[in-house]
């Protein structure tokens, strides 16, 4: 199967991102007015190019789908903006309803892989109790269901994939037996984004998807992509990051390899990434899990952040990717977001 | 509405069709190129040269030549006639009618043309069979042996001891020439000449036509003994000829014809040796500046021009039958020719023609001062009356009717050097009295700035003035020399500013206790990266650029861009730095490639800080370094340096209607030149507001590219960043570096080394015959090497027993920085200090992580740089082809 997503599975050697600048706040501090002005105008891009259904991109099956669609939601939510009556209310609105009724109404699956599921499953779980979805469907020839059922449904198909999956991981197909760093950070995140929103997902789940990457984890603090070490030692800035981060929501920070990744993270500060063609993936992980692990390294790492995507952000306020301008905008500004941490995934 | 003014402009110059391009030549080197534009006065040449914003216009007598820019090469020549025209000169063409009056022509790429019967001195007609055999000689192609010539659309030009050589097949044959030249001609040409057929060997026995001083001669030797007879002086023909040779190799005999066809020289030796030998033709041109305008061979029938029948009007038959009489009529349809006699008239078929010709004419009156050369090796001699839409109004030698010549058909016209006015055309133009010279590459010509508003240039050749566009990147140098001495001014110049005018081009006080009174408002100085020089009080720098006050300018900010240094200390000596130094301070590591440091600071310790400056205050710097925060006293700090790639030019923007002055001093200014008055340029600066440049100071103006050209050699231009080296690709397309490229290194013998060891002792390679060396080229900050180390420690140990050692060979650092790097790894490696980095350089470690493997008998056997995911492996397989066995698992 070959989405957009799939394509990360070669992208396990990232590493980041450097650029021009501004003054970064301190914790708690105002948000300075340029990084403001650049979320705005990327919020403002993804507004203009939303579909009539709620979605973004085209048919491409690599640009577009609910793990997309989700990831623009999370941008628009993270703005602050309130999603019921504020400027991007309708937004939000219309693209919930698109992930809902993509969502596979028996199993809970949001095609066309795992990597969408979990990006969709986050995106659900931050709008759950955010947004008041009573009349969500107000209008509309078939009511669907409401985000905390989709959420639900979605969660128990995660699980009920990791009990198929002998690592205790997930890979693009739910009934996939092999696993991947980079798809179970997805899943996982999305799991503990349900968690932290209520849902109920079970402690074994997310202590068997710890084990399996505590397993992927070196003692220098790279992680593996697939299949252990013997796949070869490329530098990944992306999954040292999504290790970082997971354990970290995860509340396992006293795990030695939560330290040896995010050593390996604050390390490589300066480094530029190795391969930008996944520049925006890695910068959407490598911020939170910085932000998470070390605020200290957050906030001189988001100096060079702020730099990059100011020279790249384009005239019409998007960053273009390897992964579309949609899924290129919303991580890039998720990467931004960290400076305003209105998402509650984004709590320490 | 200025604005739609333009646009419309641009419309309706794109709508325009592009006129031909051309070079035109005057005397002493100079030229101009551009769109050759009709013009609606006779003798005037109207051209659009790109470096100036108006169209110019030259006085056709004060050219000395037009060449065509074309990438049409010359062609091979077609029809079946050729005329020999009055004045030199012959067209090539389908011969369609003669009348009592005209002779018409159909020509390759012309047309049919009509000339006055009084310009055409004698037909020669080929027909079918007769068409052949003409080789066209001026394609180099055509010279298996060339050296030192040029194509052009003009011919052949040849450089200094130019050469050329091919062989000749036939022993009967003709050459037809035509050649022209620059200054005084020094050239032989060797029609024939035995050759053993070795390339660069001279022809023995050679008919040569030579220049012996003012002479051209004809020359023919054999064995010892040599005839010549003199073709011509120089001043007869100027610096043209057009000759008829007819050689008959085995006779030895040689025949130099007139355009005219009248026998100029003839030679005759005989060769005793009946050997028969590789004959061939050469030419060399001993000075250079000789251009063959055509060269071409053909067959030749042995039949020599009688000097007294060839004046008698009539035509000889292909049978060699003379006939006197008229030609009056050709009929091209029924494919002949009506030939009277008195009063009797006969018809003769085309076919049985080979020659019809005239009375000798009488002398000219005046003498054609131009030649045009066409295509197909065509040229007319005649005079230019006017170029207009479709062509080229000219009037044959001959003549007096004109015929217009397509500009397409065109290959260059040459003026005769011998009436080529050197004088200057003379227009009443208020020009400022030092003559200067523009030069690029579209121009070199010489002339004067004119007073008044704009910034105009009188060529002195040149009807009138034009204003230089600055868009087209060009110079204008000064003769060294100023006409008038600068004594005067110098006082009342002197770094006093009034009225916001900087004045320029006088000393700059720059001692040191000079400098301290007289500085005192402008003790730092900034150094723009257009070349400008500010002294200035620097008050602070932040993210719109350096604040600052100076009395040169109003300005009071410079933007980022704008600025190369700044000096806070303008009294700090020179330190010397050492290059390797230097380079490592320009150098960009690999993993920092896209946010490179901004800055480079100098310290009053002599210490350098590459950084990124953010803030600077009256007290302190605020930068970042390794994206950590620090502050410095601003005390601290001599000077400032902006970082740039090595590949960045000055932005376009940045000199766009500006130029640039070189003073004579050396110093430099960069403005907008507005008005040209009392002998000086006045204009404005973004940088400096008013300025005021005397032209007696001036030493070169520089403007477009040619500014940031001229910059380049300045001592802050020259701290510019580079890239690290990149590992080599990975031709296998995998990620990660990549091992077992071949190296140059692999065979030979290991370059030996002795180095300090990390811990104690010393490590020498060639100590270690008999044992398989493993030398891993790494430096702590280098991460992929952190990442291989630990997999070339564990293969390595895998032969632990096999006389298999590794040696880390670590690069510039400090045993400390080495030994706690190894620590941090939980390494035991035994590592070696290369110091200066000589050794990585022996081995070629440009870029590190670089592992190499050294043979038992001392030889390279293999070489990785960086590694990907096969790499442990490939380690091991190459480890053990050196003899290293595993153990069994």
């Amino acid at each position: 199967m070959t989405s957009f997503w799939s394509t990360m599975m070669v992208m396990l050697s990232c590493s980041f991102a450097l650029a021009q600048s501004p003054v970064i706040p301190e914790v708690g501090d105002a948000v300075p007015r340029e990084v403001r002005d650049m979320y705005d105008r990327g919020l403002q891009f993804l507004v203009r190019s939303q579909n009539q259904d709620g979605s973004w991109g085209s048919n491409d099956r690599w640009t577009s789908g609910p793990g997309s669609t989700g990831l623009a939601v999370l941008a628009l939510l993270a703005s602050g903006e309130d999603p019921n009556f504020g400027l991007y209310s309708a937004s939000i609105r219309k693209a919930l309803r698109n992930i809902l009724s993509v969502q596979n109404a028996t199993t809970g699956y949001f095609p066309n892989s795992m990597y969408h599921h979990g990006f969709a499953m986050l995106a659900l779980a931050e709008a759950y109790g955010a947004v008041d979805d009573r009349d969500l469907w107000r209008g509309a020839p078939v009511k669907g269901k409401s985000i905390g059922q989709a959420l639900e449904l979605a969660v128990r198909l995660a699980i009920t994939s990791q009990k198929k999956n002998p690592f205790g991981g997930w890979r693009y197909s739910p009934d996939a037996i092999d696993a991947d760093t980079s798809v179970s950070g997805a899943v996982l995140v999305g799991l503990l984004a349900a968690r932290n929103a209520g849902i109920e997902v079970p402690d074994d789940v997310i202590d068997r998807s710890i084990k399996y990457f505590t397993s992927m984890t070196s003692e220098s603090g790279g992680v593996a992509y697939s299949g252990g070490f013997g796949d070869g030692f490329g530098e990944s800035m992306a999954r040292s990051s999504i290790a970082t981060l997971t354990l970290a929501i995860a509340k396992r920070k006293d795990l030695p390899e939560f330290r040896s990744t995010l050593a390996y993270l604050v390390e490589k500060l300066e480094q530029d990434p190795q391969k930008t063609v996944y520049l925006e993936y890695t910068l959407y992980y490598q911020s939170q899990a910085l932000f998470q692990g070390d605020v200290a390294a957050w906030e001189k790492w988001s100096k060079q952040l702020v730099r990059r995507l100011k020279s790249s952000q384009a005239p019409d306020g998007s960053f273009r990717s390897s992964f579309g301008a949609t899924a290129g905008t919303s991580m890039s500004l998720l990467a931004l977001a960290l400076q305003f941490r209105f998402l509650s995934i984004y709590e320490r | 509405m200025a604005m739609g003014m333009m646009l419309a402009l641009a419309v309706s110059l794109a709508h325009e069709e592009t006129p031909p391009q051309v070079i035109l030549r005057f005397g002493d080197g100079e030229f101009i190129s551009g769109g050759l534009l009709p013009s609606e006065q006779d003798q005037l040449i109207r051209l659009r040269s790109p470096v100036f914003e108006e169209v110019l216009a030259f006085p056709i007598p004060a050219i000395s030549s037009i060449n065509w820019l074309t990438d049409r090469k010359v062609e091979a020549t077609a029809g079946d006639v050729r005329l020999f025209l009055v004045g030199g000169g012959s067209i090539q063409g389908n011969l369609i009618a003669i009348t009592e009056r005209l002779v018409t022509v159909a020509l390759d790429g012309w047309g049919e043309v009509s000339l006055e019967r009084s310009s055409v001195v004698r037909i020669i007609h080929r027909g079918k069979e007769f068409a052949l055999p003409e080789t066209d000689l001026l394609s180099l192609n055509q010279w298996p042996e060339a050296k030192g010539w040029q194509e052009s659309s003009s011919g052949l030009i040849g450089t200094e001891g130019a050469l050329l050589k091919r062989m000749i097949e036939e022993d009967r044959y003709a050459i037809d020439l035509q050649l022209s030249w620059v200054g005084q001609p020094s050239f032989r040409i060797d029609v024939s000449g035995k050759s053993n057929g070795a390339r660069g060997d001279l022809l023995h026995e050679p008919i040569s036509i030579e220049t012996w001083g003012k002479q051209l001669v004809l020359v023919t030797s054999v064995g010892d003994k040599s005839r010549f007879a003199k073709i011509e002086e120089f001043p007869a023909f100027g610096a043209r000829c057009t000759y008829r040779v007819l050689v008959d190799r085995s006779a030895g005999k040689a025949v130099v014809v007139s355009n005219e066809d009248s026998i100029l020289a003839q030679t005759e030796l005989t060769s005793k040796a009946k050997v028969r030998i590789q004959q061939g033709m050469a030419v060399h041109d001993h000075h250079g500046g000789l251009l063959i305008e055509s060269m071409r061979i053909s067959r030749w029938d042995g039949h020599v021009p009688a000097a007294k029948t060839v004046s008698e009007t009539g035509v000889t038959l292909t049978d060699g039958q003379t006939i006197k009489g008229e030609v009056v009529l050709v009929d091209r349809d029924r494919h002949q020719l009506e030939f009277a006699e008195g009063d009797k008239k006969e018809p003769i078929p085309l076919d049985q023609v080979s020659e019809i010709r005239w009375d000798r004419r009488p002398p000219l009156a005046q003498q054609p001062t131009w030649r045009i050369n066409g295509r197909s090796g065509n040229s007319l001699a005649g005079q230019i009356q006017k170029i207009e839409k479709d062509g080229l109004t000219f009037v044959p030698a001959g003549s007096e009717q004109s015929i217009t010549i397509p500009l397409s058909w065109s290959r260059s016209a040459v003026q005769s050097s011998a009436q080529a006015p050197l004088a200057e055309s003379v227009d009443t133009v208020d020009t400022v009295e030092r003559v200067c010279r523009i030069q690029g590459d579209n121009i070199r010509v010489a002339g004067n700035l004119l007073s008044g508003e704009g910034f105009r240039f009188h060529p002195r050749r040149a009807k009138g003035s034009a204003a230089i566009s600055l868009a087209t990147p060009a110079s204008m140098e000064f003769p060294e020399k100023p006409a008038s001495p600068p004594n005067v001014e110098t006082k009342v110049m002197k770094r006093r500013v009034t009225n916001n005018l900087r004045l320029f081009g006088f000393p700059v006080v720059r001692t040191p206790a000079v400098a301290n009174v007289n500085n005192s408002s402008a003790p730092h100085r900034i150094h723009l990266r257009t070349g400008d020089v500010i002294d200035a009080r620097v008050q602070s720098i932040d993210e719109k650029g350096v604040h600052f006050q100076s009395i040169t300018t109003t300005s009071t900010t410079f933007s980022h861009e704008f600025v190369q240094a700044v000096e806070l200390d303008v009294d700090a000596l020179p330190r010397k730095i050492l290059k390797t130094k230097r380079d490592r301070l320009l150098t960009v590591p690999r993993a920092i490639k896209s946010s490179p440091p901004t800055h480079l600071l100098r310290l009053n310790d002599g210490d350098y800080l590459r950084c990124r400056l953010l803030t600077m205050s009256e007290k302190s710097l605020e930068l970042e370094a390794r994206l950590e925060s620090r502050q410095i006293p601003r005390e601290r700090v001599t000077r400032m340096i902006w970082l740039r790639p090595e590949d960045e030019t000055l932005p376009a923007a940045m000199t766009a209607g500006q130029v640039q002055i070189l003073s004579t001093k050396g110093d430099r200014l960069m403005f907008r030149p507005e008005r040209i008055e009392e002998r000086k340029i006045l204009g404005t600066s973004p940088a400096m507001a008013g300025c005021a440049v005397p032209l007696v100071g001036i030493q070169t103006i520089v403007w477009g590219s040619a500014v940031g050209e001229a910059c380049k050699t300045l001592a802050f231009q020259q701290w510019k960043l580079r890239a690290a080296t990149e590992p080599l690709p990975d031709p296998s397309g995998g990620e990660g570096g990549s091992p077992s490229q071949v190296s140059s290194l692999e065979g030979k013998p290991a370059p030996d080394f002795e180095l300090d060891l990390a811990t104690t002792g010393k490590f020498k390679l060639s100590d270690h015959r008999g044992e398989v060396i493993v030398l891993d080229f790494w430096a702590s900050w280098c991460a992929p090497c952190m990442m291989t180390m630990p997999i070339v420690d564990r293969v390595s140990r895998e032969f632990v027993d096999q006389k298999v050692i590794l040696v880390g060979i670590n690069l510039e650092e400090s045993p400390e920085v080495a030994g706690s790097a190894l620590e941090k790894q939980k390494l035991a490696i035994m590592v070696a200090l290369d110091i200066d980095g000589k050794v990585a350089a022996d081995y070629e470690a440009s870029a590190i992580p670089q592992t190499v493997i050294v043979r038992k008998d001392g030889t390279v056997a293999k070489v990785f740089v960086g590694a990907s995911a096969s790499f442990e492996a490939d380690l091991r397989l190459a480890i053990q082809a050196e003899g290293g066995s595993l153990p069994m698992p």
